[in-house]
């Protein structure tokens, strides 16, 4: 258990004759037991933090602290850290059990413990039934959570996780990812988990740090990612379908604040509320609008309407995707409950809570 | 990422004093290399000091190896601008400088042939191991890899005979065809391993492309195989420049590669080890030439990104 | 260019391992059909055999009128776009595009206009003078495609073009499909995933393959809706369906459902169906999204199992509840956006109008015939 502290972090790395600035400052606190998700696409840094923190690669500047001491110059063992990588790495010649207790035997643990502790950590993540397997009859996702139940039977401060479950196909996903939540509850060490996949993230973590670029865009809940986010990368990595995002024009009539897409299709009208934190600026906002708050019937009393032509439906089980062209280049993007049947290039009236909607800067992207 | 920050140096500087290893640690390494680096490289450093002295300076005690270096050497084993004490001494190194010149021309023809006629049969043999799978096949590779661990002595002396018999004793085919073991292995095994690394996807997309297979072989594998290609090349030329045995036994005075006629130069009567050296020099020379001009061959990783790993 | 595309009762063996077991199934030409399943099933080696990079054991190929099973690859005129994208290292994607059109002997001018089309079509304007190595995994994946789109063929055979993908890309390109969709009308299109998103999202229809064998043809809307077993139910949706083994018992008059702890009574179509069949044990199937949910206890209780809430947590924007009861667990989706406390209780029912019936071997119960529909694999 421990808790982990990167102060002003920065990586810095030789390219042939320049230099790439891999993580730049880097300040993140995680509190003990808690599993946080770095979450961002490739190349954004998020894995050469999570090897800095698991000490396979030098920080450049700024230091690394856990539970107050400082790990810099400590290599992987010295600070206790486990890994779980993509790569399970598990020896072939034994089996799943002595697999996950062969750092325990090498420390000279009583056999007693050692196979009290080996299934103990096996059962939750339910994977008993295998201890006497060898990994090369395993699936990759039961390999993989022989590497997890390898890692965690060591009692490390925090175990780190680098996408591990990505390449799996995606029923397996699911489970998988199910019984590390379950084994996080049961065990509360503290997790890094690195990934691309905002659904994986959103679902697993108590908090979530948002990397791009090498630089931290924001840490936050799921709710706070969600529903309050720093800027236009954030709401629109994090959503499926994507966010939809509209330029429009803020127009001020009869005491009520309008905002305007250019050739008019997309109006709402905005809350006192609302019309107070957009209203400093030059006219301009940048309307956010998830596609799960886009209904095809009246969500709520307050709900307003848009009408355009249905361009393409998705059908995708749970829900089903469609994309309003509102006029000419301006889509809308809707996720919702699959109904009948839609007819392409028809008339299609949308509804929206004007509550849901969020504002963003358009020159600086930053969500006001 | 961003790129190259503003205190550009100080970064550089930064990189290097964080991941380097501590102090203890490379300097084991640092010593270790150096002594490594000095046990091979002390005996070539020793025949390039010598081929420049003359043999008084290198027959004091100790040798006198740092003051004035002189060409004589090389212009005693080439046989330019020297001058002699005796006329009969002067006539006997005029033989030994055109049999040296003959020998050079001999060992250029036989390695050039040799490594032709290896690459020509071999390549071809080894795309056919790298992707005719069966255990039959593995064990033919490994077959052709054992030429080389067979004592070239132990076959000499049967293939003298049969040569002598067929008629190609005394014939530039004949030594060529005999080094030829010496090369045909290196070419078959790393062209092979070579190969077997280039993912059979990219040669199934070649299909798919509408690629007949021989397209497929000279369009793609060729170029991929390049390296390895290049390498065994290399590698056999050196081994085949520096083969004495097929030489020695199987050629006439005619044909005797430079290998042989070195030795003229080690004469009880007249051993002079700066002249040694410097024909051991110059029979060296077009192997460095030739290994410098092609190491760039060696280096390129070439199926990097193609295929996602 | 309008052949159908046939495999005739395909079975492939690798030693003694079984790839495929009687495989059949038609594209017609300017179809999208999409081969779903999981890792391992013999999707792969199903193109393999289409393509003629493997042979079938037993079976035909044929495209069209033509059987193709001794035909070599490149004589066939279909074109592949491999998972691991297989791109030539050592040409530059000008090049790698234009591989197809040196095959065939394409002139200069072709060849450039054909580059320039495909490049603008998928991006690649840019791209053109690099090598694969300094590509990104998804431009290597457009490089991939788009030598596989620059020739018309016969056949596009596509290998889980997306899987190895950062998420958000899969998503973006996934979309980008639907214009390639239209760009592909003449040749029959196979994709392979076992990303059920994507085969719900492109697919015209949609064939089903489990460990070597097909489970059911159909359009998405038959997969999803009508599965013809418990396997492609539980393949296509996400969460995985709820499966309730039930005994089907008469009470007070009333046909009832006893999935252990409770009974529900049935009515209306469902229990028409289940009189019909005759089944006395039966499989529910319940997707996540099809229960009515009561957080406090409803007045007709009996008509609801009680339950006490395990797990909550958000899975794409819904959330996701797991519901104990004894030893069984089930899920349920929800779009509150208030967080449900775990341990508190809740009340399930089953949706019945959109309730699946299987029967005890996991074949599908045609609810409106009542037939214990073992449907066959039909060319729908």
């Amino acid at each position: 258990m421990a808790t982990l502290e990167l102060n002003s972090v920065h990586k810095y790395y030789r390219s042939g004759r320049s230099i790439v600035h891999a993580v730049d400052d880097l300040s993140l606190e995680i509190a003990d037991g808690e599993l946080l998700a770095i979450l961002g696409p490739s190349g954004c840094g998020k894995s050469s933090t999570m090897r800095m923190i698991a000490g396979l690669e030098a920080v450049t500047y700024g230091t690394i602290r856990m539970n107050g001491r400082e790990v810099n110059p400590l290599s992987p063992a010295e600070r206790n850290v486990a890994l779980a990588f993509e790569s399970y790495a598990l020896y072939q010649h034994m089996t799943v059990g002595d697999n996950i207790g062969f750092c325990l035997s090498s420390r000279g643990v009583p056999d007693a413990e050692r196979i009290s502790r080996v299934t103990q950590i096996a059962q939750v993540l339910g994977i008993e039934d295998l201890l006497e397997t060898r990994p090369g009859s395993l699936s990759g996702g039961q390999q993989q959570l022989v590497s997890l139940s390898r890692a965690i039977v060591r009692k490390p401060n925090v175990i780190l996780l680098d996408e591990p479950i990505s390449h799996l196909d995606t029923m397996t996903r699911l489970e998988t990812s199910m019984r590390i939540r379950e084994l996080h509850h049961r065990m509360g060490i503290t997790m890094v988990y690195v990934t691309h996949n905002q659904e994986e993230a959103l679902a697993l973590a108590d908090r979530i740090a948002i990397m791009e670029n090498g630089r931290l865009l924001q840490v936050g809940t799921r709710q706070e990612i969600i529903e309050a986010p720093t800027n236009t990368f954030v709401a629109a990595f994090v959503g499926e379908p994507a966010i939809n995002l509209i330029p429009c024009d803020l127009t001020q009539s009869a005491g009520r604040v309008t905002a305007r897409s250019e050739k008019g299709s997309f109006r709402v009208g905005l809350s006192q509320r609302q019309a107070d934190t957009v209203v400093p600026g030059n006219g301009k906002v940048l309307v956010g609008l998830r596609p799960r708050d886009v209904y095809l019937s009246p969500p709520t009393s307050a709900a307003q309407s848009l009408s355009g032509t249905l361009r393409y439906s998705e059908f995708l089980g749970e829900s089903t995707n469609l994309a309003v062209e509102l006029d000419q280049g301006q889509m809308l993007v809707a996720s919702v409950t699959p109904t009948g049947r839609l007819d392409r290039g028809k008339t299609c009236t949308v509804y929206l809570d004007p509550e849901r909607l969020l504002f963003f800067s358009p020159e600086s992207g930053l969500r006001l | 990422m961003a790129t190259t920050p503003a205190n550009d140096s100080a970064v550089r500087q930064r990189i290097l004093a964080t991941e380097r290893e501590p102090l203890r640690v490379r300097a084991y390494v640092n010593v270790a290399l150096g002594v490594v680096g000095v046990a091979f490289l002390f005996p070539i450093a020793w025949m390039v000091v010598l081929s420049f002295k003359s043999q008084a300076q290198i027959t004091s005690m100790p040798p006198d190896l740092f003051s004035s270096f002189t060409l004589e050497n090389y212009r005693s084993v080439l046989n330019i601008g020297v001058s002699y004490s005796s006329v009969s001494k002067a006539s006997l190194m005029e033989i030994k400088s055109t049999e040296f010149l003959q020998g050079m021309l001999n060992t250029t023809v036989v390695s050039f042939f040799s490594v032709a006629i290896s690459a020509l049969v071999g390549i071809p043999a080894a795309y056919g191991l790298s992707r005719y799978k069966n255990a039959l096949k593995d064990q033919l590779a490994f077959t052709f890899l054992s030429f080389r661990f067979v004592p070239q002595l132990l076959v000499i002396i049967p293939l003298y005979l049969i040569y002598q018999k067929i008629g190609l004793y005394g014939t530039y085919f004949g030594v060529i065809w005999a080094s030829s073991l010496v090369s045909i292995p290196f070419v078959v095994w790393i062209t092979r391993s070579y190969m077997d690394d280039i993912p059979l996807e990219i040669e199934e997309a070649a299909l798919m492309d509408g690629h007949t297979r021989r397209d497929v072989f000279f369009r793609i594998i060729l170029p991929l195989a390049k390296p390895g290609i290049a390498a065994s090349i290399i590698i056999s030329f050196i081994a085949v420049w520096n083969n004495f045995t097929f030489g020695f036994v199987l050629a006439t005075t005619r044909l005797q590669p430079v290998t042989v006629k070195i030795l003229s130069f080690y004469d009880i009567t007249d051993m002079n080890y700066g002249r040694i050296a410097a024909a051991m020099m110059l029979a060296t020379l077009p192997m460095i030439l030739v290994s410098q001009v092609a190491a760039k061959y060696l280096v390129s990783g070439m199926s990097m990104g193609a295929v996602r790993k | 260019m309008s052949t159908t595309i046939a495999l005739s009762h395909i079975w492939k063996r690798f030693g003694s391992k079984v790839a495929l077991a009687d495989v059949s199934f038609e594209v017609q030409p300017g179809e999208f059909f999409v081969l779903i399943g999981p890792s391992g099933a013999g999707k792969t080696t199903t193109l393999r055999v289409l393509a003629g990079l493997e042979s079938p054991s037993s079976g035909v190929v044929r495209f069209g009128e033509r059987v193709m099973n001794d035909v070599p690859p490149q004589a066939r005129n279909a074109r592949m776009a491999f998972e691991n994208y297989s791109l030539y290292p050592h040409l530059s994607v000008r090049e790698n595009l234009a591989s197809p059109l040196r095959a065939q002997k394409a002139n200069k001018r072709e060849v450039a206009e054909r580059i320039d089309r495909i490049a603008t079509m998928l991006g690649l304007e840019t791209l053109l003078d690099r090598a694969p190595r300094e590509l990104s995994g998804g431009q290597r994946q457009r490089v991939s495609l788009g030598r596989a789109l620059i020739v018309e063929s016969n056949l596009l055979l596509l290998d889980e073009p997306l899987a190895h993908l950062d998420a958000r890309i899969r998503h973006e390109l996934r979309a980008k499909f639907h214009d390639i969709k239209s760009f592909l009308s003449r040749g029959a299109v196979i994709y392979v995933t076992h990303d059920y998103l994507e085969a719900l999202s492109l697919a015209d229809r949609i064939g089903v393959l489990v460990a070597g064998s097909l489970q059911q043809i159909g359009t998405p809307e038959d997969v999803y809706y009508r599965p013809s077993n418990i396997t492609v139910a539980r393949l296509v949706g996400q969460p995985a369906i709820n499966l309730l083994r039930a005994r089907i018992v008469t009470e007070n008059g009333a046909l009832c459902a006893d999935v252990g702890p409770v009974r529900l009574p049935l009515s209306g179509e469902i229990a028409q169906a289940l009189e019909a069949a005759k089944a006395q044990t039966v499989i529910l199937g319940i997707r996540p999204q099809f229960w009515n949910l009561s957080h406090s206890r409803p007045a007709d209780a009996e008509r609801w199992v009680e339950a006490k809430i395990g797990l909550y947590e958000i899975r794409n924007y819904k959330g996701v509840i797991r519901a104990d009861r004894d030893n069984s667990s089930w899920l349920a989706l929800t779009d509150t956006y208030r967080d449900p406390v775990e341990g508190s209780p809740i009340w399930l029912q089953p949706q019945w109008d959109r309730t699946l019936l299987f029967d005890e071997g996991g074949m599908r119960i045609s609810a409106s015939t009542g037939a214990l529909g073992r449907t066959a694999l039909g060319h729908s």
